[in-house]
């Protein structure tokens, strides 16, 4: 990890620069840290420090800490800078501070090398008032083989964490089996042990399973914490300031940093890996099932492989399962669960979704998974029971579809390729109808307050269909006639009556002749009256005047046309 | 004159039903052929020019969906179940298109609810309105033969008709409220982001919306759209990254 530390200063120009750099301590153990100091004198720009070397050694765990010096000698002033971090050794042995860059502007200075010798940690633990103990499971594995780890914390003194940092296992697949953060640590989180006729108060801190994904030997990094504790000051031992009571004058406060052991895992490779191999190392059994043993053409049904056990559940794939032919098979959702009270065992389960495309008995047979075991050390075989289910014709589908659904290899429901009834989209038929019924319906609305204007244009209709009649009528009337004297003076004044001229049909011959006096012209009424008086001496004759009645007809046919165009 | 007009209209209408109907076997001949891009190309073609129907919805949202556009898809079933809310084939496939949706968003189910939005949804706006008209038309009709006739069971039959009407006058309205309050979109890009104003701001981003994702819109512009989704969301999403249902 880059770590690029810019410090600013106030002032931007450069008198003169002399580094100076130091260490706390050459000789540590594995537990213990080193102060490591940059100083530089008379610098006043941003001086940048890069301890990216430092990383494969030591962790930083403080810093930088900036210090400023002013000093005035005999009425000159000079000043420093100094640049410090706190850091713990990772591994033991002779441990090497490079020289480091230092930019200040444009200029680059070095730091010298420091030499560290780290010893192994001091084990005696009946001496300390803190631990911190890493616990192990193996230390022998294979590839893929679970390894447990926990982190306990021991104290025998007030304590409180304030900051832990937890290590990163490369080329492992890390499942945290305990994690604090974000848990409250409460008084009864603490257990009471005793370790060699000590009581300690103990906390677990942390457990994690690894599985290794390498072969090689592996050196884990170490956890490192920093304590902060109440210890007491042995200058108040004495008199009564030893009293409990006055504990709050007699006791400090003091930072600690803890390191646990470093570790170092030695992983094998897997030999003679069968052929079929999806990763599992541990202890398993396997069982399958379908969702229903009974299932309708073309309706898909959930086809689940369970493996239950202790191992490596994440890093396993998903086996290869031979279906029967004519099943569509899409693999569906892993669902992994873990056992919450061991947290190490659990299980995982491979979902297969199958669509029937042929009614008929199947069978999917037993499947074999093959393990490594740790315990026994060789190669082992999951294998699960065998699985019937019956599917039935579909009563949904007709043969076209599920013909077109075999080609087209789809999980969803047909294409339809039926001839359509094309809609068309928003169409403008609707507005055209709303409008059109809208205005009849109005129209419906006010008609009844029009009646009499109704009536009175009814009447001229009729009136004028009348009037058309009139004339057609009188002429059929006459054509038909035998003796058109005796019907002449009816079909006239019906003609009169249709003309609506007179008010009745029933009026006798005088009456015509004196109301067509209002209406007709005099060579017409002088027609008219002549006619009418032959009419009337038929009537009180005996002698048959009726003769020349084709004449007559044809006469009275004209006069009627004559006087039609004006009455 | 006339007559030879209307033969004419006529005449182009049959042709370009043919079209359409060639254009509906060209998909269909792509989608069985398994080249689902043309086929959805097709199926488009024939949406553009003006036509649908719900087997049409049907072998689009298909299409779509083996395309793994998701979104598309989920647009292409719910315009098919406008036009047949009851097709099970349609329910089906939406039902498993929706659990591909990646971090789909539904409302709780509620049959009522469920009921009312399949009866309002089903029926544009028009034909409530057209509806209401019919109803108006045959009371004004009944009126009129009442005035003239005075026949009391004219006046009963339009009395019925009358509440009827007035019925379907309030439906218009309810119509007219619920589609203004339930304008949905569907996302149809991989996915969008919310912003907390209609600005292409990265520090105003709020969420993200993934492709077959349905929201509510409250209001719009030419370019955004305010929207809320069903997990009380709310922001603003571009127009180019949804399509419209309505």
């Amino acid at each position: 990890m880059v770590r690029i530390f810019i410090i600013y200063l106030l002032f931007s120009n450069i008198f003169s620069q002399e580094l100076t750099s130091s260490v706390s301590s050459n000789e540590i153990n594995l537990t213990e840290s080193i102060i490591y100091t940059i100083k530089i004198n008379d610098i006043e720009v941003n001086p940048e420090v890069n301890l990216e070397k430092l990383e494969n050694s030591f962790s930083i765990i403080a810093g930088p800490n900036i210090g400023s010096e002013y000093r005035y000698v005999n009425g000159e002033r000079s000043s420093s800078r100094s640049i410090s971090w706190t850091l713990i050794p990772k591994k033991q042995g002779k441990l090497i501070i490079p020289p480091m860059e230092v930019k200040i502007g444009n200029d680059r200075l070095f730091t010298k090398e420091f030499e560290i010798q780290v010893s192994k940690q001091d084990i005696d633990k009946s001496t300390k008032d803190l631990i911190l103990e890493v616990k192990i499971d193996k230390t022998d594995v294979v590839i893929g083989e679970q390894i447990v780890i926990s982190y306990k914390f021991y104290t025998r003194i007030a304590s409180k964490v304030i900051s832990t940092e937890f290590p990163k296992y490369k080329n492992f697949w890390t499942e945290k089996l305990f994690d604090p953060t974000g848990t409250q640590i409460n008084p009864e989180s603490w257990e009471d042990v005793e370790i060699d006729g000590y009581n300690y108060k103990a906390l677990k801190l942390y457990e994690v399973s690894i599985f290794p994904l390498e072969e090689g030997v592996f050196e884990l990094d170490s956890m490192i914490m920093k304590v902060e504790t109440k210890e007491k000051d042995p200058s108040f031992n004495r008199l009564f300031w030893n009293d409990p009571f006055f504990d709050t004058f007699s006791q400090y406060t003091s930072a600690r940093i803890l390191v646990s052991d470093p570790l170092t895992v030695k992983v094998s490779s897997l030999k003679n890996i069968p052929e079929n191999f999806s990763g599992a190392v541990g202890s398993f059994n396997l069982t399958s099932s379908i969702s229903d043993e009974k299932i309708e053409e073309g309706i898909p049904a959930i086809f689940t492989l369970k493996l239950n056990g202790s191992g490596n559940l994440k890093n396993i794939s998903r086996p290869q399962v031979t279906f029967p032919e004519k099943i569509e098979v899409f693999e569906g959702e892993t669902i992994i669960e873990k056992n919450i009270s061991d947290k190490s065992s659990g299980s995982i389960q491979w979902k297969y979704n199958l669509i029937p495309r042929k009614s008929g008995n199947f069978k999917v047979g037993t499947i074999s998974l093959p393990y490594y075991s740790p315990k026994f050390k060789k190669w082992s075989y999951a294998l699960s029971n065998e699985v019937n289910f019956e599917v039935y014709e579909s009563t949904l589908f007709d043969d076209k579809d599920k013909s077109l659904v075999d080609s087209s290899g789809s999980a969803l429901k047909f294409i339809r390729m039926q001839p359509q009834k094309w809609i068309k989209i928003a169409s403008n038929n609707y507005n055209k109808s709303i409008l059109s019924l809208f205005i009849l319906s109005f129209i419906f609305i006010i008609l009844p307050f029009f009646k009499n204007t109704f009536k009175i244009m009814t009447n001229r209709i009729l009136n004028s269909l009348d009037r058309k009649k009139s004339i057609k009528l009188a002429k059929k009337n006459i054509r038909n006639s035998k003796s058109i004297l005796i019907d002449g003076p009816k079909i006239i004044l019906r003609f009169f009556y249709l003309k609506k001229k007179i008010h009745s049909e029933n009026f006798d011959i005088t009456f015509i002749k004196d109301e067509a006096k209002k209406f007709l012209k005099n060579e017409d009424l002088i027609f008219l009256n002549d006619f009418l008086d032959k009419c009337k001496e038929q009537t009180f004759s005996n002698v048959n005047y009726d003769n020349g009645s084709d004449d007559l007809k044809i006469e009275l046919i004209k006069f009627l046309e004559r006087i039609d165009s004006y009455v | 004159m006339f007559k030879l007009f209307f033969i004419i209209i006529q005449l182009q209408a049959i042709v370009l039903t043919q079209d359409i109907d060639t254009l509906f076997d060209l998909a269909n001949e792509s989608y069985i052929k398994k080249n689902f891009l043309e086929s959805s190309k097709t199926y488009e073609l024939i949406l553009k020019e003006g036509y649908h129907s719900t087997d049409l919805y049907m072998n689009l949202g298909n299409s779509y969906y083996f395309l793994e556009e998701f979104g598309n898809s989920r647009w292409s079933y719910e315009m098919g179940m406008k036009l047949s809310p009851f097709d099970k084939d349609l329910i089906y496939n939406y039902d498993k298109l929706i659990k591909s949706v990646t971090n789909v968003i539904e409302p709780p189910k509620n049959n009522l609810l469920d009921f009312i939005k399949i009866f309002l949804q089903s029926f544009s706006l028009n034909m409530f309105v057209f509806s209401t008209v019919c109803f108006f038309f045959i009371f004004s009709f009944l009126t009129f033969l009442y005035k003239i006739l005075k026949v009391n069971f004219i006046k009963v039959l339009s009395y019925i008709l009358l509440s009827l009407l007035v019925v379907n006058i309030l439906l218009v309205f309810t119509k007219k409220v619920w589609d203004q309050n339930n304008k949905f979109v569907i996302v149809i890009k991989d996915e969008t982001s919310i912003f907390s104003a209609p600005y292409l701001n990265n520090s105003i981003q709020s969420s993200t919306l993934y492709d077959g994702n349905k929201v509510k819109v409250n209001q719009e512009t030419n370019l955004w759209l305010e929207i809320s989704t069903f997990d009380g969301r709310k922001g603003w999403i571009r127009t180019e990254d949804i399509r419209n249902l309505d």
